[in-house]
């Protein structure tokens, strides 16, 4: 793979001149700190808004994307890496995990905290983020426990790169509201389903009426701060739509395991819904449910689970769609786009669009397909993940 | 067991009632010289036979549940169904090697040698089953559960929705499931000890074997020793007989006493005292030999000594695997490495040793699971391979649902390295050699069972869809009726 790259890049030298003459060198030390202009060539470039580029490249200037399209002409002074006949995709975001999340990221003693921050959690020298990287995951939200009905905010964070500030992509992220089993306990209120919508209701009316200290839980109340809600039964579901829209909240629902028998409350509702991780185990109703949202017009986003399930199910999750009806071109969104817009972080990463980060993963073959392998991951225009090619045992080495 | 049983005689109760009220019917059609209704011919598809090339355009007929003829054009006798699969790709049906679907997912308690996995089989765990059939699994290898041990013997089953369990058995004692270091996680000395019974079973097997053996020469000898005494005694009849002619009325009941008593001594005569020992002799010789008592593991063991059934062991560690072979060279078994997570590890060796292996999952769902599978590595299957080990890839029979994807499990191993064919034939024909029934599964050949799967895409594609599935010849499976 590698000399067959070093050969394409010796057709590029011939067809650039001497204007690329540094691409060799380049190659040679990935990683090494972040280039100034680079040109990345694929078979296919994929958007993540549905667009594909045929024989796409893609430019990037400081790492921010600068212009993507089907055989753009490189200017001068470009690193180029021509990746043949392999694919590029936006970096993937998974919007429910606690990857790098160092303890428990809940605080279960009160159970409204509107105050805790993911943020507080996050370590960024965590091992879970080079499996997050090895799986093509390059933005991830690491979101409060479901062990408190306001459990707080979470925080989306990119997967590599070393300085702090430079990792987090959004601090106050959406606030994690939970109504079921996990957040009922026997020492503290609420210990019941009945006792935890009260409370929320109570909750959600104090802030309303302003009587409520916390800003956030004001805006959140008022519909300006957006709102994950973990629902799984069709008790919470129901519960969920309900105060949604009496309060006119700013909401995602997420997991929505009873979903597959209340689709007509799920489309009424029009809410994003985030769904996964599935396993090969999973029965064939909940892998359904991604088609079926689909075809209500809900928009949708996957997770993988991680840390508690292993960051590459993000992909076996979005095949076993597929395999239920799911079309390519959202399966491809739920993972890129969908997450970043649901997240409120689109506007940074999840396409590959001028003025985005550059976060991208490079694979053999169609990104969808779980026969593709991941060959590359950049994150802000670095090179942060490359497969030593050519080898049966298939080593990773993450270059930091 | 009972209600399984309960349940087959009325099916087939009805199935005679049945017979005969549609005989009229059959007698009239065979009559006019066709049987259409048992032909399909399937045309126009991309047909990946698994035995040599694929056929680009091809068609493939059907005919009394075999394929009877795979070929790039084929024309319809009039009457049989045609089925337009232009653009569409056939395969054969994928094959689980080690899966636990219709299983019982408590079962995890110990089975003993002599049971099988046919036992625990339960039929109304229907909706699995058509969700497997659904993915364009045709046939699942069952095999008991992975306790520490032997545990019983597997079988290969047809996924044919509603029919009796006989009907569905493809092959019964296809293996012989034994299991290292499942139970003895963290103990070192466990595991050592498990390996140490499977051994002390194996020689306590030849044991039995030779106290077979010599119990069945000694018991001929002793058949042959009887039949010479019985000989030689009515001859001494005879001759007494003639003495007695000849020496008058000098009766005795001798000959009867001896018959009764067996060790009552002759007529004594001069020679008396030398006669006595003689018979004394005989009398000692004539012991009856004694059997061995049945040993049903042992019986088992030998079956798998003697290569009538392969020894399937569940192992996932590289020590383990490495002590494994090292026996199976000591005790001749057809060994079958189930699992086998750290077989990247030792790959020569099992290559050399030219056991089979059936990989489990190649992307674990969890990455900290038990230590069995702390070293799990995705790129298991490819380097086997690579290094020459006959591998199968199956789902490893944990979640009954998970023999479902056992193509997207393909797909997995083939992102690590693994060559697409190989991966392809590791779910069809690999799998069916491994469990000795390529002769009727696995590839689409004439002569083999019509099971076989149309696709709308590459097997291995996220995106494909099952369109189709038959079993032996039969549609089972139509996405969206």
């Amino acid at each position: 793979m590698r000399i067959e790259m070093r050969r394409k890049t010796a057709v590029l030298l011939l067809l650039f001149c001497g204007l690329a003459l540094s691409a060799p060198s380049a190659q040679g030390t990935p990683g090494a700190g972040p280039a100034e202009t680079l040109a990345l060539r694929g078979a296919k470039v994929f958007t993540g808004t549905g667009t594909v580029h045929e024989n796409g490249v893609v430019l990037i200037r400081n790492g921010k994307i600068e212009a993507v399209g089907a055989g753009l002409n490189i200017p001068a002074g470009y690193t180029v890496k021509d990746f043949g006949s392999a694919m590029i995709a936006p970096g993937l975001v998974d919007p429910d995990t606690a990857l790098g999340a160092s303890g428990s990221n809940s605080e279960p003693v009160t159970a409204v905290q509107p105050g805790a921050s993911a943020e507080d959690v996050f370590d960024r020298f965590h091992e879970d983020f080079e499996r997050a990287l090895a799986a093509g995951i390059t933005t991830v939200l690491i979101t409060p426990s479901g062990q408190n009905v306001i459990g707080g905010t979470a925080v989306a964070v990119k997967t590599a790169g070393a300085a702090r500030g430079e990792r987090i992509v959004r601090t106050s992220g959406p606030l994690m509201v939970t109504i079921g089993p996990s957040a009922q306990m026997r020492e503290r209120i609420p210990t019941s389903q009945i006792g935890a919508v009260d409370l929320l209701e109570q909750t959600l009316e104090r802030a309303r009426s302003g009587k409520e200290r916390s800003p956030r839980l004001r805006a959140f109340a008022r519909g300006k701060l957006d709102g994950f809600f973990r629902v799984s039964s069709r008790i919470e579901i129901d519960r969920a739509v309900a105060i949604q829209k009496e309060y006119g909240l700013r909401l995602t629902l997420v997991g929505v395991g009873d979903g597959w028998r209340m689709m007509g409350t799920l489309e009424a509702a029009g809410l994003p819904l985030v769904l996964g991780g599935y396993s090969f185990n999973t029965p064939d109703r909940y892998l359904r449910v991604p088609a079926r949202a689909k075809e209500a017009g809900l928009k949708i986003a996957f997770t993988s689970g991680a840390p508690a399930a292993n960051p590459a199910t993000l992909r076996t999750t979005t095949a076993l769609a597929m395999r239920h009806g799911l079309d390519r071109e959202t399966a491809l969104k739920a993972i890129t786009g969908h997450p970043a817009e649901i997240t409120g972080i689109a506007h940074r990463v999840g396409s590959l669009l001028p003025g985005k980060d550059a976060d991208m993963v490079v694979f053999s073959g169609d990104p969808l397909d779980l026969s593709s392998r991941i060959l590359n991951v950049y994150v802000n225009g670095v090179l942060v993940l490359a497969h030593t090619a050519g080898d049966q045992q298939a080593e990773r080495e993450v270059c930091r | 067991m009972r209600s399984i049983i309960t349940l087959e005689t009325k099916r087939v109760l009805l199935l005679c009632a049945l017979l005969v009220s549609i005989a009229p019917l059959t007698a009239s059609a065979q009559s006019r010289g066709r049987a259409p209704a048992d032909m399909v011919l399937i045309k126009g598809a991309r047909i990946i036979t698994m035995a040599g090339d694929d056929l680009e355009m091809g068609d493939l007929l059907i005919r009394k549940g075999k394929i009877s003829a795979v070929a790039q054009r084929l024309r319809a006798r009039r009457g049989v169904q045609v089925i337009d699969a232009t653009g569409k790709v056939i395969v054969p049906g994928f094959v689980d090697a080690h899966s636990a679907l219709l299983l019982d997912p408590g079962g995890s308690s110990g089975g003993r040698a002599e049971s099988s996995v046919l036992d625990g089989v339960d039929l109304f765990a229907k909706r699995d089953l058509e969700s497997a059939l659904s993915q364009g699994v045709t046939a699942v290898h069952l095999l008991p559960p992975s306790v520490s041990g032997i545990s019983g013997r597997g079988a290969v089953l047809r996924l044919i929705p509603d029919a009796s369990l006989d009907a569905m058995v493809l092959e019964a004692d296809t293996a012989l499931k034994a299991s290292i270091g499942r139970g003895s996680y963290g103990r070192p000395i466990a595991r050592l000890g498990e390996l140490k019974s499977l051994r002390s079973a194996l020689k306590k097997a030849i044991d039995y074997r030779d106290a077979l053996e010599t119990y069945d020469e000694e018991l001929e000898e002793y058949v042959k020793k009887l039949e010479e005494r019985a000989a030689e005694e009515e001859k001494e009849k005879k001759k007494e007989k003639k003495k007695d002619d000849d020496g008058g009325d000098q009766k005795k009941n001798g000959p009867k006493d001896t018959a009764s008593k067996g060790n009552s001594k002759p007529p004594v005569k001069k020679e008396a005292a030398a006669d006595a020992k003689k018979d004394d002799k005989k009398d000692e010789e004539l012991k009856k030999p004694k059997k061995p008592g049945f040993d049903a593991r042992s019986s088992e063991l030998i079956k798998a000594l003697e290569g009538e059934i392969p020894l399937f062991v569940e192992v996932h560690r590289a020590a383990d695997i490495v002590n494994l072979l090292d026996l199976v060279e000591e005790y001749p078994v057809k060994l079958v490495l189930v699992g086998c997570t750290e077989g990247y590890l030792v790959s020569d060796a099992i290559a050399k040793a030219e056991a089979t292996v059936i990989a489990g999952p190649v992307v674990r769902r969890t990455l900290l699971e038990n230590s069995e599978f702390r070293n799990h590595k995705p790129h298991n299957a490819a380097a086997l391979s690579a290094a020459g080990v006959r591998l199968v890839l199956a789902s490893s029979g944990r979640g009954a649902l998970e023999t479902r994807y056992l193509c997207l499990n393909a797909a997995q191993a083939v992102a690590e390295g693994l060559d697409e064919r190989t991966a392809l034939a590791a779910i069809t024909v690999d799998a069916a050699r491994a469990l000795g029934v390529a002769d009727r599964i696995g590839t689409l050949e004439k002569g083999k069972d019509a099971d076989l799967v149309v696709l709308d895409g590459d097997p291995l594609s996220s995106s494909t869809r099952v369109e189709r599935v038959f079993i032996q010849g039969k549609e089972v499976f139509h996405l969206g009726r």
